[in-house]
């Protein structure tokens, strides 16, 4: 299906009581089970038992309560998709064509970039903004390679449009590099590329216009693996990124909760940012981090999901796990750090609470269903049957790696992408899940005991050698 | 059977079971049927013209050797394009096109003029209608999409479906549908009662009445509001003022911030916004505001008499636009997007006004508080 088409299916007016259907399943269901219970033997049900030694009903009681937090989940996403589906659709900022365009700053943090760099400055030179509005700044932090030549080269050659920044020293890490950045840019609207991304003609525009809105602190569009067709992996990650994007970040953004800002094909405003303390320099999730603290001080992140941008995905298991290790660790950080902080904000309303909290949760979400696997097998072995309907309940509810809603997730976007035959891979998610559950589980378990180090390295996806440029 | 080779089977069946969904994305995986990148939009299409800048480049490249005929000979020509696409080309002249009164209920032809053209009333034109020079429609004829190098002039009745362009002023008379897309190079007036969808000129103006000297700007010598004054004002963090609750602005007082508001705004007569807005409530102007910046409004948004707004303007709800009131300028263009526009008659915009449902030019009997958007 070509983009115009898919983008009509993506527009389309949708249902004002779309939660009409599902609130209606629910209620059915919930009905069911309690007339399951209530003609159950008195003997049989689900009752606390005060016979019962006390470490098993301590594991009894965390059973039950990591089937509710794996139910609040599922519920979510459920919600997430049919409102997608379903409902109406928020793109409030995307008829922009006509403006008084502000000034903008296009940084490109590199590190060893020379495969890609000239590509994206390449792209950037072609974009549809107004020139004289428009500074295309890379930032070369240290590189050993060729990319400080080829900036110095594009930057030669357009003057005034390509000015570049080399950093010599400070931190390591893209989040020290953005920050050290930020004084030598006096323009408010900040985009941000990875080096490896290829923007297209109209895509400044498009994420420049949000920030037209006085509220808004931070955009986010869509990025698309480009390198989908490489092995199984690349093609799980395709899927997985196409639930992420096309139906989560646009489900939050039609339901005004919390999308996130994800570091690139992105932008902030500067003011809010420098208001906020700039960047974390220790960050490992330097995104997640700014979303939360934007949140907190009351400016709002909008998601784009017209605003596309190809990038590469990880093409080795072993990258993929460095790369979820990473965010893991970098999501239980930013949980640690404003997770208490988002319950009693005053700027935040309680939906956006809820949702920031369950968005900052999701790498906990894996040690939390090995757990309740390990519970449940236990507990069975231990004799405890009385309660077996929830026992059943529970390895049911998270037999398909804890959240069956998140491959009915992908399925969605598979469908609002009008891809056919990629969906058939949907089973093979449970590998890639498999792998996240390994890396997940020891980043959360490992981060306490990890030691706080000077230094943040820079994480990027290997390079693999340029597919087509263009599609 | 054993108890054996019974539980034998029962695995080997289990297996089976659950490799069984995996059958098909094993066979899509060695195919790569449906293995490459998703296509994403990288030329932006958000433009108006696209539409007519294609027609325009298929014109040039398709029918310049009949024009250029029909040009030579002064003679109508019809016949069939290489796609099966009927034509007809008029020379063009006072006289209206000679269409055959069988095909007028619907005309699937293309027309096209080397001068200007006049089309017969009560038509249907199916295909696309193109005019080297001036164009006239016909009162009360359809249109898919119509071009003209000159002028646009729809008459009271008429309709397009999707798109029209005109590279000089594109009128639309009382009561015209305009569908899709309507653009000008150069001005767009639309008559009380007209709908519309999607327009783009330098100039738009709205009802019968010429557009009136731009509004005086709000007082300048009024004192601006301090943040003392803000009932409900949480922080000012950023140069962005974020008020709990509603916020009024006093009648002739000026604000000189950003400013977002959670609750509804009311910004009094003659009041002035320096910065820009966004209401999570409903917003309402009353006569003689000014706002220099954008206005953001996930409610409904009203603008009384004579207001002037910067831009852009975006409502995710119910647009009104004044009489009298002016969006962008000349100078600076902007667009106005909401779900339903109502525009009184009298006011005009500068750049692209886009309503995703319906917009419609108010007739100027009934003022716009009290109607509801038609379906």
């Amino acid at each position: 299906m070509d983009a115009e088409r898919r983008t009509d299916r993506d527009l389309r007016a949708g249902y004002a009581h779309w939660w009409v259907l599902p609130v209606v399943v629910v209620v059915v269901f919930a009905a069911a089970v309690v007339a399951v219970v209530a003609a159950l033997p008195v003997q049989d049900l689900p009752l606390p038992d005060p016979m019962r030694p006390l470490y098993v009903r301590i594991m009894l009681a965390a059973l039950y309560l990591i089937i509710a937090i794996v139910v609040v989940n599922l519920i979510r996403h459920y919600y997430f998709t049919l409102n997608r589906l379903l409902g109406r659709q928020r793109h409030p900022y995307l008829d922009l064509d006509t403006a008084d365009w502000p000034r903008v700053t296009v940084l490109i943090p590199a590190h060893n970039e020379e495969r890609v760099i000239g590509d994206i400055l390449t792209a950037l030179l072609e974009v549809d903004y107004p020139r004289d509005r428009l500074r295309i700044m890379p930032l070369n932090d240290r590189s050993t390679d060729g990319t400080r030549a080829i900036v110095d080269g594009f930057a030669q050659a357009h003057a005034g449009l390509v000015t570049p920044f080399h950093r010599e020293d400070g931190l390591a890490g893209k989040a020290a590099a953005l920050q050290d950045a930020l004084p030598l840019i006096t323009d408010d609207i900040v985009l941000v590329f990875d080096a490896d991304y290829i923007p297209g003609r109209g895509l400044i525009k498009q994420l420049v216009a949000p920030f037209f809105d006085p509220e808004v602190g931070a955009v986010m569009g869509r990025v698309v693996p480009l390198n989908a067709d490489v092995n199984l992996l690349t093609r799980l990650l395709d899927l997985e990124r196409a639930g992420g994007y096309q139906v989560d970040q646009q489900a939050r953004m039609n339901l005004r909760l919390v999308p996130q800002y994800g570091g690139t094909v992105g932008g902030i405003r500067r003011r809010a940012v420098e208001a906020i303390g700039g960047w974390d320099v220790r960050s490992l999730a330097e995104d997640t981090d700014i979303t939360m603290r934007l949140l907190l001080a009351g400016w709002k992140t909008v998601y784009q999901n017209r605003s596309e941008c190809y990038e590469q995905v990880p093409e080795t298991w072993r990258s993929r796990m460095r790369q979820i290790f990473r965010w893991a660790r970098g999501h239980n950080q930013v949980l640690r750090k404003y997770g208490g902080r988002l319950l009693f904000n005053r700027r935040t309303r309680l939906a956006e609470k809820i949702d920031g909290l369950l968005l900052l949760n999701i790498y906990l979400m894996s040690p939390i269903v090995v757990l309740g696997w390990v519970l449940g097998v236990v507990l069975w072995y231990l004799g405890v049957t009385k309660p077996g309907l929830i026992v059943i309940l529970a390895v049911t509810s998270y037999s398909t790696l804890g959240n069956f809603a998140v491959f009915f997730e992908i399925a969605a976007a598979t469908h609002l992408d009008g891809t056919r035959s990629r969906v058939r891979l949907l089973p093979f998610i449970m590998a890639g899940f498999l792998v996240s559950l390994m890396a997940v589980a020891r980043a959360t378990v490992t981060q306490p005991f990890a030691r706080p180090t000077r230094n943040v390295h820079w994480h990027k996806t290997e390079r693999s050698e340029r597919r087509s440029r263009w599609v | 059977m054993g108890v054996g080779p019974a539980i034998l089977v029962l695995l080997l069946l289990t297996l089976a079971w659950t490799l069984l969904p995996f059958v098909p994305g094993w066979r899509e995986l060695v195919r790569k049927s449906d293995a490459t990148a998703l296509p994403i939009q990288r030329r932006s299409e958000v433009d108006v013209r696209h539409f007519a800048q294609g027609f325009r480049a298929y014109v040039d490249r398709t029918l310049a050797g009949i024009l250029e005929r029909s040009r030579r000979s002064g003679a109508a020509v019809s016949g069939e394009l290489a796609d099966g696409t009927p034509y007809l080309v008029v020379p063009g002249s006072e006289a209206e096109a000679e269409i055959p009164a069988d095909e007028r209920a619907y005309c699937s032809r293309l027309i096209i003029s080397t001068r200007d053209l006049r089309l017969p009333a009560d038509c249907v034109h199916a295909a696309e209608v193109y005019a080297a020079g001036d164009l006239a429609g016909g009162a009360r004829s359809v249109y898919r999409a119509a071009l003209a190098d000159g002028a646009l002039t729809l008459v009271a009745g008429s309709a397009s479906l999707r798109w029209l362009h005109a590279g000089r002023a594109l009128t639309a008379g009382e009561g015209c549908r305009l569908c899709g897309r309507a653009s000008s190079d150069e001005s767009v007036r639309l008559a009380p009662g007209c709908s519309f969808e999607r327009l783009h000129a330098p100039l738009l103006t709205f009802g019968d009445a010429a557009p009136g000297p731009e509004p005086a700007a709000g007082a300048p010598d009024a004192a601006p509001l301090a943040e003392a004054d803000l009932r409900g004002l949480v922080d000012t963090m950023g140069g962005r003022w974020l008020v709990k609750g509603d916020f009024e602005l006093p009648p002739g007082r000026r604000l000189e911030h950003d400013l977002v508001v959670e609750g509804a705004v009311i910004l009094r007569e003659s009041s002035h916004l320096k910065g820009s807005l966004k209401s999570r409530g409903p917003f309402r102007a009353e006569r003689g505001v000014t706002v220099a910046g954008s206005v953001v409004g996930q409610r409904d948004v009203v603008f009384g008499p004579g207001c002037s707004v910067g831009g852009p303007i975006i409502c995710e709800q119910t647009l009104t636009i004044g009489a009298g009131s002016i969006v962008g300028s000349a100078a600076k263009p902007t667009t106005v997007s909401a779900l339903d526009i109502l525009v009184e008659p009298g006011a005009r915009c500068h750049g692209t006004v886009w309503a995703h449902r319906r917009g419609e030019v108010l007739v100027p009997a009934a003022p716009a508080r009290e109607r509801g958007v038609t379906a």
